[in-house]
């Protein structure tokens, strides 16, 4: 009895994960199948009942068609805006650990007076609505033609990516044991020379996972991509909700298949990413509250 | 050793940059007459801000925004535990598995989540299955309020769930197991040994409420998802619709008329969402700093 009851319950777990993982990834492939989509009722419009060759087509209909995912890479710019949205992620990233790391060991190490007013800049600044910085950038770009470059938007991609490379990097530096510090520095190093060759090696994995991590929110961020791109940086995220070619897209009437096989596009990289890094995704998410 | 405090520089100098001098400068402008056509600036007080607080239009986002905001991180932490406890409670390979194709919407771009929940896609397969494949011949018909706030809550949880997902199953290893044993021993059923020692572990666990606090501040600036229902409901345009969070309300009222937008009203609303921010984020720092440690 007590073993049936045993069997029961796990059938009723497994039914339930299948059923939470139906949540996650119906929806999903919903679109990977939609991008897959073609419908060829326009064809027949108006004509009523046809047929091609000897065969009834109805009102013509929807077939399976790999020609949105071919038009996207081969005749709409849609690898050019990949290329967009790793050199804006990619720079902007590269800046904000380098800016970053050296304020995420002082932040570790040190107490000194103005740390919380740092914590609590950079905390604010992952936080904050965009539209409270958004509109002096807007006016700033405009003036200093920096609207629409990669130069703007890898600066301007900092306000996400600065606090979350800082933040998690000062996590990192902390799990590193206190005596190792305390071995180099009483031997007489640097803090520079600490930071270079105790502290960063140790903390490389780390280094590597909060960088794919920011990599992916930029990559994602779609906020920022809507109001400072234009025709020559727009950015995945942007591409796939307002069309992917190179030219002004207001006019451009939105293509549910084309939608779906550019989301489709721009999730695989950003999965792949963010996979690789899950063990650390909580504490990325959370700014280091969750280990 | 001494403080390097010229390790700071960089980044103190980037917090400036794109922190702290804009939201000033986005500060001044809240507090003048300034439009593009007429780029001098006036200053008029706080009267932005009065018109804003005296304004129907506003008072609608806020309350929309504040529905969303407290249904959807409801609506995530209680999927989030749901998971997590499904997870906590299988084998370690079916545990990996399940717990990677559990955090893929973290990794899908917002406005990705904003497709694949539109109307067209979810909801027209859905629907045909409610009212062919099973023939009840009732439909969800999103176009009414109260579906479609649902069905934003909806989008919303199923991007951050997840987070909710990973922080409770971090919470839930790290309860002794002796409280288990315990219960074991004194005969306990399943829903006791929840309901006694693993709900209120996670509840009262400080990184959840920080982790909620800081889903909180984000949610209010949500911008993605009801962005694009507000475009599957044919309401992109109309300021003051049922969908406008605040967020949406300001980009309505930045792109509708492109060459003349109210930007003083734009940014005092925007820095209205700052106080609730700089709010959230000192709360989470004066009370649970050592978890952020």
């Amino acid at each position: 009895m007590s073993q049936f009851k045993k069997n029961n319950t796990r059938y009723i777990r497994y039914m339930l994960l299948l059923a939470a993982s139906l949540w996650v990834l119906w929806p999903i492939s919903i679109m990977i199948e939609e991008g897959f989509r073609v419908d060829i009722g326009p064809l027949f419009s108006g004509r009523g009942a046809s047929f091609i060759g000897e065969f009834f087509q109805g009102q013509g209909g929807i077939r399976f068609s790999t020609i949105e995912y071919v038009k996207a890479l081969r005749i709409e710019a849609y690898p050019r805006l990949l290329i967009n949205s790793v050199i804006i992620a990619g720079s902007s990233v590269l800046v904000a650990a380098l800016a970053g790391v050296p304020a995420a060991f002082t932040l570790a190490l040190y107490n000194f007076r103005g740390k919380p007013f740092i914590t609590y800049s950079l905390l604010a600044l992952r936080t904050i609505s965009p539209f409270a910085v958004l509109l002096p950038f807007f006016l700033i770009y405009g003036r200093l033609g920096l609207f629409d470059t990669y130069r703007g938007m890898a600066i301007v991609y900092l306000i996400i990516n600065l606090p979350v490379l800082t933040l998690m990097m000062r996590g990192f530096f902390k799990d590193i044991p206190k005596e190792i510090y305390e071995a180099a520095f009483i031997s007489g190093a640097s803090n520079s020379y600490v930071l270079r060759r105790v502290a960063l090696p140790l903390a490389l994995p780390g280094l590597a996972a909060a960088a794919v991590f920011a990599f992916v929110g930029t990559w994602n961020e779609f906020f920022y991509a809507l109001f400072l791109t234009g025709t020559v940086t727009k950015t995945v995220s942007r591409g796939v909700w307002s069309g992917f070619s190179e030219s002004i897209e207001s006019f451009k009437i939105l293509e549910f298949d084309e939608l779906n096989a550019g989301g489709t596009l721009a999730i695989i990289p950003a999965v792949i990413l963010a996979l690789a890094v899950q063990k650390y995704l909580a504490r990325g998410l959370t700014l280091g509250a969750a280990k | 050793m001494k403080t390097p405090y010229g390790f700071l520089i960089p980044t103190l100098f980037l917090i400036f940059l794109v922190g702290i001098g804009p939201v000033l400068q986005s500060f001044l402008l809240s507090l003048s007459e300034f439009s593009l056509l007429n780029p001098s600036m006036s200053p008029v007080g706080f009267h932005n801000y009065i018109a804003l607080l005296t304004d129907s239009i506003f008072w609608n986002a806020i309350q929309v925004t504040l529905f969303l905001v407290i249904g959807s991180v409801l609506l995530e932490l209680i999927v989030g535990i749901f998971l997590a406890l499904l997870i906590t409670n299988s084998g370690s390979r079916s545990r990996r598995v399940f717990s990677s194709i559990f955090v893929i919407p973290i990794a899908i771009a917002p406005i990705v989540t904003g497709i694949l929940w539109s109307p067209n896609s979810v909801f027209d397969d859905l629907n045909t299955l409610l009212y062919y494949g099973l023939s009840l011949g009732a439909y969800i018909d999103t176009s009414i309020p109260s579906t479609y706030y649902s069905l934003i809550m909806i989008s919303d949880a199923y991007i951050w769930a997840p987070l909710f997902m990973l922080v409770t199953v971090a919470i839930i290893h790290s309860i002794p197991k002796e409280l288990y044993e315990a219960a074991d021993v004194m005969g306990a059923s399943a829903w006791t040994k929840f309901q006694k020692i693993t709900f209120p572990a996670i509840i009262s666990s400080p990184i959840i409420v920080v982790t909620l606090l800081l889903r909180t501040a984000d949610a209010f600036r949500m911008f993605e998802v009801p962005y694009a229902w507000s475009f599957w409901l044919g309401q992109d345009s109309i300021l003051g619709s049922p969908v406008d969070t605040v967020s949406v309300l300001m980009w309505k009222m930045f792109s509708s008329t492109l060459y003349d937008f109210p930007i003083a009203q734009i940014t005092a609303m925007a820095i209205v969402l700052l106080i609730i921010t700089l709010a959230t984020c000192s709360l989470v720092l004066r009370r649970y700093s050592n978890v952020l440690e």
